[in-house]
């Protein structure tokens, strides 16, 4: 995957987005993980003839995000679902939920985002080698 | 417009393709996948299968000896079973029946000593498993 | 001239999965199609968490209830490039054999859906007929008859005997011969060619730019079919995939009727090619993957992208899980403007929508 991986700037996205589709690529999905607690890591595929491109961008948490939904209308859907999960904005969708495309008022916000929950419990549950494990305590 | 007369024709002399269950039932296939029991005697308490369970419908407490499945939890995936050091644990080929209220099994085994003792020898009758 | 805002779904007779479409009509027409999700959304990615990897194989199989293998395997597939390791030879036939059996398992359930929802249910008893006996092979031989759960990290955990495989062939058979019987009812029907015909048409432009995969863009004439870059052992088992270039829902209908026939073909041949041979690699340790990757594999619907990132613990970092139905649903939302209000439920229906899958 790294051979066929190019990255990026939130600067250059338009453009290296519009050439893709120029030449022919279609696009896949958009993948946003998080890599600390001040930045998110977002990663485009498109996909030609059965091969996969990659453009990567880490992007602060509280960036604002130019959509790409005018050049490929079928990213609106992915970039609501990140709205949602991580809390990124993304500016000029051409369909937005405003964060209500999955979860409601309610909800813990964000979701997929671990550091910087309140109250996080710490990583190291279920799976450890005491015998008995955790599986007792935490059902 | 009769392009599905021959089917049907098939079908009024074939009889139905249902069976009055629970009047009348399926023997299982042999291996399906069903209920989860345990050997409590031969179980040594180790809780490997609560640790492997992704489901999480097992616990194990070596120091009081109990050992509970809850049958709504469980997923029936059988991971448990192949996972069993003791070989104590087995999963029949009926699934659960439908309950009217949620019980879970518990199961009272020999408190776990410290040091343990040697492990049994499986069954003669343990079916022959794929080892993880 | 008045617009009305109807509401179809969450609950309806043909959808199988609860998704929103609020639409906007003018005189019976569609003019706007708004969707709402969030009716399944189970937040599965975020299991990665909390359950290690050998665990998650059994999460990843119920982000769907229909194509479950296939997640399975897509899954297994990436743990395993990331580990450096490959599955014996004869447990990548056996993948196949399985995939295909819920290839057709899942065709069969769309098509009597399909049935169902024009009217047509004596169509819709004797294509589930059928599939029952699909379920029977998938019991007997994976334990199972959707949540098959036969796929580990490094093989799979059954291993059909010679006396299943004659068995499980000879059934193929005449499950073929009943199937190929239903087809004159299903494509020919004068009645299911006036409510498909030249309803939902998505052409071979407007489905490559929208991002459709799958059946839904086969139709449209994309041939583009995740199955031909040749993994587990689709590289051993030559076949074709079904295009037709119509773009509408018969189409639709035809793809995915004959894509059937092609699966049960492909598992009568892959239990030929069964080599003999282990079916599960013996790993030293609990799985810890290092580093991050993308696998595909084409399920039912379409397109299935899997992304992993590992950093060289037994939990992972992100399981990033991308369904057809999701590549399928801005395609859906085109194809709705200018349909009559009636035909809304079919061509909704047309493109298999997997809600559970979108929503994970």
């Amino acid at each position: 995957m790294q051979e066929a991986t190019r990255a990026i700037t939130l600067e250059s996205l338009l453009a290296e987005v519009a050439r893709l589709k120029a030449e022919g690529w279609r696009f896949v999905t958009l993948t946003a993980s998080e890599l600390d607690a001040e930045r998110l890591e977002l990663l485009y595929h498109f996909d030609r003839e059965l091969r996969l491109q990659h453009l990567r961008a880490a992007v602060a948490k509280t960036a604002e995000v130019p959509s790409i939904s005018p050049v490929f209308f079928a990213a609106a859907l992915v970039e609501n679902e990140v709205q949602d999960l991580f809390g990124l904005r993304f500016t000029g969708l051409l369909l937005d939920f405003r964060g209500r495309l999955y979860l409601e008022e309610e909800s813990p916000m964000p979701p997929f985002c671990r550091r910087g929950r309140e109250a996080e419990a710490p990583r190291g549950g279920g799976g450890s080698e005491a015998p008995g494990g955790e599986s007792c305590a935490t059902r | 417009m009769f392009e599905l007369a021959p089917v049907i024709l098939r079908n009024l002399l074939r009889g139905p393709a249902t069976r009055r269950y629970p009047l009348v039932t399926r023997e299982p296939f042999p291996r399906a996948r069903g209920e989860i029991e345990n050997e409590i005697s031969r179980c040594t308490l180790c809780g490997l299968c609560a640790r492997r369970c992704p489901a999480r419908c097992l616990e194990v407490e070596p120091q009081s000896g109990r050992w509970r499945w809850d049958p709504f939890v469980c997923v029936y995936c059988g991971v448990c079973v192949e996972t069993c050091p003791a070989h104590s644990l087995r999963q029949k080929e009926t699934g659960r029946r439908p309950a009217t209220s949620r019980e879970t099994v518990l199961l009272q085994g020999e408190p776990r000593r410290r040091g343990g003792g040697a492990r049994p020898a499986p069954p003669p009758d343990a079916p022959a498993r794929e080892r993880p | 001239m008045r617009h009305t805002v109807i509401p179809f779904g969450p609950q309806h007779p043909v959808l199988p999965e609860p998704i929103h479409l609020q639409l906007t009509i003018r005189e019976e027409r569609v003019i706007e199609a708004r969707p709402a999700l969030g009716f399944v959304h189970r937040g599965l990615e975020r299991l990665v968490e909390s359950r290690d990897i050998a665990q998650m194989v059994q999460v990843v199989e119920r982000v769907c209830g229909i194509c479950s293998m296939i997640h399975a395997h897509c899954f297994c597939m990436g743990v395993e490039a990331l580990l450096g390791i490959e599955a014996p030879p004869r447990a990548q036939v056996l993948r196949v054999m399985w995939s295909e059996l819920h290839r057709v398992q899942s065709h069969l359930l769309w098509l009597g859906l399909f049935a169902d929802c024009l009217g047509f249910e004596s169509l819709f008893m004797q294509f589930w007929r059928i599939r029952e006996r699909i379920l029977d092979l998938s019991e007997a031989t994976a334990g199972n008859r959707v949540i098959v759960s036969v796929n580990v990290i490094g093989g799979v955990r059954r291993d059909p005997d010679d006396a299943q495989l004659a068995w499980m062939s000879a059934e193929i058979d005449r499950i073929e011969e009943d199937l190929r019987r239903l087809e004159p009812a299903t494509l020919d029907d004068p009645t299911v060619r006036r409510r498909t015909v030249g309803k939902g048409v998505l052409s071979r432009a407007q489905a490559w730019e929208l991002g459709a995969v799958g059946p839904t863009a086969r139709a449209s004439g994309i041939a583009e079919d995740i199955r031909l870059t040749k993994y587990a052992a689709y590289g051993r088992l030559y076949f074709e995939p079904v295009v037709e270039t119509d773009g509408d829902s018969h189409a639709r209908l035809r793809v995915r009727f004959r894509e059937a026939l092609a699966s049960l073909d492909l598992v009568r041949r892959a239990i030929r090619l069964l080599p003999a041979g282990e079916v599960r690699l013996k790993l030293k340790e609990p799985p810890a993957p290092h580093g991050e990757t993308v696998v595909r594999v084409e399920q039912p619907r379409g397109e299935l992208v899997y992304y992993l990132k590992g950093s060289g613990e037994k939990r992972l970092d992100r399981v990033r899980i991308r369904t057809p139905t999701f590549a399928n649903l801005p395609a859906l939302l085109v194809m709705l403007p200018g349909v009559s209000l009636s035909d809304v439920p079919v061509v909704t229906l047309s493109i298999d929508p997997c809600i559970s899958c979108t929503e994970r």
